[in-house]
C-alpha cells in the first residue's frame, strides 16, 4: 500500500479505543472521514458523526509527536492518537478493503435480500458470519444455514473465502463446506457485494450445477433419485435448528 | 486452510508419499487450492514481468523471434520503419487494459492536456449514470471510478499532487492502483456493451454464443478475462478515446507480399462531444500491438 500510517508517542493516561472504520487510506494525500463509533468513550470534541476537516484539525492539534511506522507493523492500520494529556486514542485506518466491506455492510442492513443475514465479528471487519434461511415451498424450506466469510486486504479485487458452518447436502458444497461456484472463483468480479454473494448462494441451493459435482453422492441423487435427494435434504434442514 | 496449503505444496513435490495418501490428497483438492495454486501461478508470473514494464528499443522484439517465422521477421523489420520503441504488458489477461491505461496516462502527461481531462471526464460521469441506469449499486463501482480521476488529476505538473513520470510508471506496477484503473476500464466497458446492445448483440454472438449481459458478467467485469474487438470498441466509445491496433501475426497477403496490418478504432463520432472540431483529434494517440493472445504499447518515431 503507498498509504502512510502514523502512530504517536505520547504519556498515556487513559487508554480508550475509537474505532474509525471510514478514515480511507491515505492515498496519496485524501482522506476522507465517513463513520466511526466509539466504545465506552465520549469525547466533547467529537460528535457522532464528524466531517474530515475537523478531524484532521483534531489530528493536528493533538498529535504531540508522530512517528512512521512501516504499515505491515500495523495489523489493521491502527493508529495511536494522544489529545493532550487526557486521551489516546486508538483509530483503526480503513484501508480500500475495509471501507468497501462496511458499505456493503450498511447496505446489506438498509436493503436486506430476503432470506439473508449477514454482519462482520465484532472486532475484525475481515470476518462476516452469514446465515442463508431455505427459500420457501423448496425441499430447503425452513432451514437456517450459517457461513462465514473470509476477506482479505485484496478485497473486492479477489473474492472472499467463503464457508458453509452448518452441515449440507448438496452437489456443489463441499464436506468441509466450501462452495463451488464461478462467482466465488474464476468469474470473481467486484461488481458482487456480500448481499449480491449471498443471494447467488442462496439460488445455487435449489438450482445446483451438476456437471461440477463437489459432493458426487448429492449430485447422484440429485440426477437419479429425487425423492431421496429431497428426503436428505429435508434431514440437512431439520440438522440445522439443532446445530450450535 | 493451512493444513490444505500444505498439502498442495507436498503435492507438487512429487510422490515422495504413499500413493494411498496422495488419492486422498487429491480427493481433497478442493476450489479454494485450485484458486490458491492459480494465485501462485500468478506471482510466478508477477517475478518474471511487471504489470507494465520498462521502454525498449524494438530490436527486442525481433531477438524474441530470432529463429522464428520469416514473416514475422519481414514484418518486424517494417515496423521497425515506423515504431521506435515498445513497452510490454504483463500477460494476466488484462494487457490489454493495462496497457491502454499506461499509454492514455502518459500521454496525458506529455501532453499536458487539461482540455482531454475535462472531454474525458464527462464520459466518465456518462459511464457512472449508465451503470447507475443498469441497476449497479454505487458502492460495487466508485472506489474505481475516483480512483481513475484521482490518477488524472495527478498528471498535471504544477499542482501539490503533480506526479513525475518516474512515479507514473511505479504507480502502473503498483497492484493497488494498477488493478483498480483497470477494473475501472472494465466497469466502463460493460456498461458501454449493455447500453448499447443491439449493436454488440451480433459479435458477442459470434464471441460467445451468450447473452449480452452474460458475457459483460463472464467476459468483461472479472479481472484477466482477455480482451477482444468488442471490448476495445465498447472502450473506445465510451470514452471517446481512438486506438490504434496493430497486428504481428504469421498471416501473408496472396500476393506474396508482406505487410503489417493495422486497425483503428475510432468512437462514435456522435458521442464525441468536440466531434466537429478538426479531424486530427481523432488520430489515434495510442497505438497498442497486438500479437494474438497479447497486447503491448508501441511507440511510433
Amino acid at each position: 500500500m503507498p498509504c502512510q500510517h502514523y502512530i504517536s508517542a505520547i504519556s498515556i493516561l487513559h487508554w480508550c479505543r475509537l474505532t474509525i472504520f471510514s478514515v480511507s487510506p491515505l492515498r496519496h494525500g485524501t482522506i476522507s472521514f465517513i463513520k466511526f463509533s466509539l466504545h465506552n468513550l465520549s469525547l466533547p470534541f467529537l460528535g457522532s458523526s464528524q466531517s474530515f476537516p475537523s478531524f484532521n484539525l483534531f489530528l493536528s492539534s493533538a498529535v504531540v509527536s508522530v512517528l512512521p511506522l512501516h504499515p505491515s507493523s500495523l495489523s489493521g492500520c491502527s493508529v495511536l492518537i494522544a489529545y493532550g494529556e487526557f486521551w489516546s486514542l486508538v483509530v483503526k485506518m480503513s484501508t480500500p478493503s475495509r471501507k468497501r466491506l462496511m458499505r456493503d455492510f450498511k447496505r446489506l442492513q438498509q436493503d436486506p435480500p430476503a432470506g439473508i443475514s449477514g454482519a462482520p465479528q465484532d472486532n475484525n471487519i475481515m470476518l462476516w458470519n452469514a446465515v442463508i434461511f431455505g427459500p420457501d415451498d423448496t425441499p430447503w424450506d425452513g432451514g437456517t444455514f450459517k457461513l462465514t466469510l473470509q476477506f482479505t486486504e485484496d478485497y473486492p479485487n479477489k473474492p472472499p473465502t467463503v464457508r458453509f458452518v452448518s452441515r449440507m447436502f448438496h452437489p456443489n458444497i463441499y464436506a468441509d463446506g466450501s462452495i463451488c461456484l464461478d462467482i466465488l472463483q474464476n468469474q470473481w468480479s467486484p461488481i458482487y457485494d456480500v448481499a449480491a454473494i449471498l443471494t447467488s448462494i442462496q439460488s445455487l441451493l435449489c438450482d445446483p450445477n451438476p456437471n461440477s459435482p463437489a459432493n458426487s453422492e448429492a449430485a447422484r441423487m440429485f440426477s437419479e433419485n429425487k425423492r431421496e435427494y429431497n428426503r436428505r435434504v429435508r434431514e440437512i434442514v431439520e440438522q440445522s435448528w439443532t446445530a450450535d | 486452510m493451512q493444513s490444505k496449503e500444505a498439502s498442495v505444496e507436498d503435492g507438487e513435490i512429487g510422490p515422495v508419499t504413499g500413493a494411498g495418501s496422495e488419492m486422498d490428497e487429491w480427493t481433497n483438492f478442493g476450489d479454494d487450492d485450485i484458486m490458491q495454486q492459480q494465485y501462485t501461478i500468478q506471482a510466478e508470473e508477477a517475478k518474471k514481468v511487471p504489470f507494465v514494464g520498462d521502454k525498449e528499443a524494438l530490436s527486442s522484439l525481433a531477438a524474441e523471434y530470432k529463429s522464428g517465422s520469416p514473416i514475422l521477421l519481414e514484418k518486424i523489420k517494417l515496423l521497425d520503419e515506423k515504431y521506435a520503441a515498445i513497452r510490454r504488458a504483463r500477460g494476466d489477461g488484462n494487457c490489454f487494459f493495462r496497457s491502454f491505461m499506461f499509454s492514455y496516462l502518459e500521454h496525458i502527461m506529455e501532453s499536458q492536456d487539461q482540455a482531454e481531462i475535462d472531454r474525458v471526464k464527462a464520459n466518465v460521469e456518462k459511464s457512472r449514470k449508465a451503470l447507475q441506469t443498469l441497476g449497479y449499486a454505487d458502492l460495487t463501482f466508485e472506489d474505481f471510478f475516483a480512483l481513475f480521476l484521482e490518477q488524472l488529476e495527478c498528471l498535471i505538473q504544477g499542482k501539490e499532487t503533480s506526479i513525475s513520470h518516474e512515479e507514473l510508471v511505479l504507480r502502473s506496477r503498483d497492484q493497488s492502483i494498477s488493478d483498480y484503473v483497470v477494473m475501472f476500464f472494465r466497469f466502463v466497458t460493460s456498461a458501454e456493451i449493455q447500453n448499447r446492445t443491439e449493436f454488440f448483440e451480433p459479435f458477442i454472438l459470434g464471441l460467445s454464443n451468450t447473452t449480452v449481459e452474460q458475457f459483460c458478467k463472464s467476459s468483461v467485469e472479472p479481472m484477466g478475462e482477455e480482451s477482444d474487438h468488442v471490448h476495445i470498441t465498447a472502450l473506445s466509445d465510451a470514452l471517446g478515446i481512438p486506438i490504434r491496433v496493430v497486428y504481428l501475426d504469421c498471416s501473408s497477403c496472396d500476393t506474396g507480399g508482406v505487410s503489417i496490418n493495422h486497425h483503428d478504432f475510432m468512437p462514435v463520432a456522435g458521442d464525441l462531444p468536440d466531434a466537429s472540431c478538426s479531424s486530427e483529434k481523432n488520430i489515434p494517440f495510442i497505438t497498442l500491438l497486438y500479437r494474438p493472445g497479447h497486447y503491448n504499447i508501441l511507440y511510433p518515431k
